[in-house]
């Protein structure tokens, strides 16, 4: 396994160089070019170095670009007979992608993030305690390895390449939509409305935002006051999230390992019916989108509207999922039931 | 030695394989036939440890490819469609391979000029019998033990299937078990020692091929006159009788005389000769030789 990933990294090596010039350069240009940060500290008047969000931003992208672009070659029905006819175990041919792919994420992260804090510096001298953004590197790291091996594991329950690319989409977006339409069970919760809480970027873009206030050099004092008093509910949520979401990588992983050396490949170019795709982030996707339809329309018809366009890209999402336009009776029941839940939810 | 038992192979519901038993042991050149969709290269992925069967097992040197990956080493399988990025290089490809088997570069580089084939060219820029010859040269070069080649003689001009056979004589030792899928029938049954035919998920027939071949006999008889022959009365089966003006074909057991169908009188001249391996294989497709 080791003489593979020695071999990926010496072949592959033009492509992880690219992956990281091109973040970073788009990185570099934003902070270099950027004149203007809002939010400014009360006590100092200096703003917040809030551009340092831009190689955060940059890295969900590769994220769920990284595991697509490494194990689509164990999911294309071309490259079956090359790959897993190599005198190596599925499982240790799926984790030699896998690490390829985690070390081509750290070098992608580590390089963007330097330069683009070089960059900073370079512009912002002696200003901010730099020294908090070693903080927001490693926990940076740490986030994009468990967002990435979720990804993976997403990835490697489909079939083949465009359905494990539809799983991960699904995934994240069933993330944006489930808190987006969970705010009041999240007040009920929490006693404030934290509702991008169970999505995994948020964890990432908290952390970095904690990191980013003590980067500033107001009073010791009043940055702690913020974090720890101002803000405990977050915190607090804060710090189970990473605890879930490190539980939630590592269990993935595990399934993965033990489900590995199992896996059918001739299934590989087939319908994906895995659980963690279309037949379940669908419905789901579907019921809280136009449950989120409380705030935006109730009563009026822009609602309807939103309700039909939503309908439709479920119905495309079964057209892919089945490779056909003729869907099963449990493929139209997962269409019918959720948008009547919705509805139910949403109060239309 | 590979031994094959009672291996059954289902896709979802379909039924490929079903309790196939066999033993090629080592030194042999094994033919693998059928017709499309029999189960060939089912049966190839099975034996390298690609695909998991259904019921029954297969034991490679008293082990399993499933899960000796020191006995993977020792098998080389070769897709009948290869598939490779097109900007990569026969070169890079054999460095893919030197991670895994004790590669011979010096193997991989003879053969290619034996074909004529380039390892630096992209593979975008090789025909299709190129990058088998190329495959076929990476294939020796792994040193593998058990060399399983699907549709191996596919886009090879008739040049380069001169040169493979050539090749498969020179690199056969008593320790080395080449499996070979074709439907060239004719350069199957130059090389091969034994063969096996897959019919209906299962092997119809297996064994030695000129012990098979030699079963069965072909009579070429000039008749007298172009009227339909009348054949004696309880004559002895046969498998196929065709008659063309005054010739007529008869292909029939190997210890059955002529004159056992048909009266001395009512033929001029009657040629014996062996049937061919493709004709062996339409014999038992029930299709007109």
């Amino acid at each position: 396994m080791k003489a593979y990933i020695y071999y990926l990294i010496k072949t592959k090596w033009l492509q992880t160089t690219v992956l990281a010039a091109i973040p970073t350069i788009l990185s570099m240009t934003i902070i270099g070019l950027s004149t203007s940060y809002s939010n400014v500290n009360p006590h100092t008047y200096l703003p917040y170095p809030n551009i340092l969000y831009t190689p955060v931003i940059l890295m969900i992208i590769m994220v769920i670009l990284l595991p697509i672009i490494r194990l689509s070659a164990l999911k294309s029905a071309k490259d079956v007979d090359l790959y897993y006819a190599l005198p190596m175990t599925q499982t240790k041919l799926y984790l030699s992608h896998l690490i390829f792919g985690l070390i081509q994420l750290i070098i992608v992260w580590t390089v963007m993030f330097f330069i683009s804090l070089l960059v900073f510096i370079g512009i912002y001298p002696r200003v901010y305690i730099n020294l908090w953004f070693l903080p927001l590197y490693l926990i940076g790291m740490i986030y994009i390895s468990i967002v990435y091996t979720l990804n993976s594991f997403l990835f490697m329950r489909a079939h083949s390449i465009i359905d494990g690319i539809a799983f991960i989409l699904l995934f994240h977006v069933a993330l944006v939509v489930v808190p987006g339409a969970s705010v009041i069970i999240n007040y009920q919760l929490f006693g404030e409305n934290i509702p991008f809480i169970i999505n995994p970027f948020s964890g990432l873009i908290t952390w970095a935002n904690t990191f980013i206030i003590l980067s500033n050099p107001a009073p010791y004092n009043y940055q702690i006051q913020i974090i720890f008093y101002d803000d405990q509910v977050r915190l607090i949520s804060l710090i189970l999230h990473t605890v879930i979401y490190i539980s939630l990588t590592i269990s993935s992983m595990i399934y993965t390992l033990k489900k590995m050396d199992t896996y059918k490949i001739e299934n590989i170019g087939t319908l994906s019916h895995s659980l963690f795709g279309y037949r379940v982030m669908i419905p789901v996707i579907l019921t809280f989108s136009i449950a989120t339809l409380t705030d935006i329309g109730r009563g009026q018809s822009i609602g309807v509207i939103f309700m039909v366009i939503f309908t439709s890209f479920a119905m495309i999402g079964f057209f892919i999922y089945r490779r056909s336009v003729k869907l099963t009776k449990t493929d139209i029941l997962s269409i019918i039931i959720p948008v009547i839940l919705g509805i139910i939810i949403s109060g239309l | 030695m590979i031994e094959i038992k009672s291996l059954t192979k289902y896709y979802g519901e379909t039924r490929v394989l079903r309790k196939i038993d066999a033993t090629i042991k080592d030194g042999t050149i094994f033919g693998l036939i059928g017709i499309n969709g029999a189960g060939k290269s089912t049966l190839l992925k099975l034996i390298s440890g690609m695909i998991r069967p259904s019921l029954g097992e297969i034991i490679i040197d008293e082990s399993s490819p499933l899960f000796d990956e020191s006995l993977r080493t020792k098998i080389f399988y070769l897709s009948d469609q290869p598939n490779y990025a097109p900007s990569s290089t026969l070169s890079d490809l054999a460095k893919l391979y030197q991670v895994f088997y004790p590669f011979d570069y010096q193997v991989f580089q003879e053969i290619s000029n034996i074909f004529g084939v380039s390892v630096s060219t992209p593979f975008g820029n090789l025909s299709k019998g190129m990058r088998r010859q190329g495959m076929i040269a990476i294939a020796f070069a792994t040193g593998a033990k058990y060399l399983l080649l699907d549709e191996v003689f596919d886009g090879l001009d008739p040049a380069a299937r001169l040169k493979f056979k050539k090749l498969m004589i020179e690199y056969q030792t008593e320790n080395r078990i080449f499996i070979l899928t074709s439907h060239s029938l004719r350069e199957l049954e130059d090389i091969c020692d034994s063969f096996g035919m897959i019919d209906n998920g299962m092997f119809k027939k297996y064994g030695d091929l000129n012990d098979e071949l030699h079963k069965i006999k072909k009579y070429q008889v000039i008749l007298k006159s172009v009227e339909k022959v009348v054949l004696k009365e309880n004559h002895p089966s046969y498998y196929q009788m065709t008659q063309e003006g005054r010739v007529l074909t008869l292909i029939c057991d190997q210890t059955v005389d002529i004159q056992t169908y048909i009266e001395k009188d009512n033929f001029l001249a009657c040629d014996e000769s062996p049937i061919t391996f493709e004709e062996y294989f339409l014999l038992q497709q029930e299709v007109q030789v």
